[in-house]
């Protein structure tokens, strides 16, 4: 089975790229685009994910702990099935590493995304998974 | 007298596998899953000066009395990934002239 990617960015770039690269993996990605809120939230209630990304500027209206929030309310997202909540930023700094760790993400990836390290780097994060 | 301070203690590692997307670390302390920690290492450099990185504890494995940790490199910018291409470059063909390998 594929691995399962929700993006929620304010275009569908990386969403594109990504499902362009899906050829190039042993079991395929399944990238799921969101540009607004609600259909990140109607996403994310319907569907389970492997991966979540989230651009900077679609982080912001979001609840500073909503990684904490979205994990209670659905114990299966930790242990066994990790996910990787990633935060794509136009910039990286320690600062802001630091912060978004702190926020609960997993990683904080900037631009241009090489998609081969990213997916090793999911592979990674994911321990026991295939993709 | 008594104190309380923060402090960070570091430890001593040998990595002995390396990547563009993380590595793989002998070291003689046991790391629990999901720890950031951050190392020191000429693989990330800024002009040749060693440069922080902040990596998380992906897997771990007894290895004798050693511990193998596997860990991703977080947050790299591109001047990270390059300063690690450059380190992987230079490296691989020391390794395979020191392996007798044709470094052609």
């Amino acid at each position: 089975m594929g691995l399962k990617i929700l993006h929620f960015g304010h275009d569908t770039a990386l969403s594109k790229s990504l499902q362009a690269y899906s050829p190039r993996t042993v079991n395929g990605l399944q990238v799921f685009p969101a540009s607004t809120y609600e259909k990140f939230i109607s996403l994310l209630e319907k569907e389970s994910f492997d991966a979540i990304l989230v651009e900077a500027f679609n982080d912001k209206p979001l609840p500073e702990n909503w990684i904490s929030l979205l994990t209670k309310k659905h114990p299966n997202l930790k242990e066994p099935a990790r996910v990787a909540f990633l935060y794509i930023a136009a910039t990286a700094d320690d600062g802001l590493l630091r912060t978004v760790l702190d926020r609960g993400y997993t990683d904080l990836i900037a631009p241009p995304v090489d998609l081969s390290i990213l997916l090793q780097k999911l592979q990674l994060y994911m321990r026991d998974k295939r993709f | 007298m008594d104190a309380k301070e923060s402090c960070e203690i570091s430890i001593s590692g040998q990595i002995v596998k390396a990547a563009e997307y993380g590595a793989t670390i002998l070291t003689d302390r046991e790391f629990p899953l999901d720890q950031v920690i951050t190392i020191f290492s000429p693989i990330v450099s800024d002009d040749e000066v060693p440069k922080p990185i902040l990596a998380r504890v992906v897997a771990t494995a007894k290895s004798g009395e050693a511990f193998l940790i596997a860990v991703a490199f977080l947050g790299s910018t591109k001047k990270d990934l390059t300063s690690i291409r450059v380190w992987l470059r230079k490296n691989y063909v020391s390794m395979s002239g020191a392996a007798g390998g044709n470094p052609r």
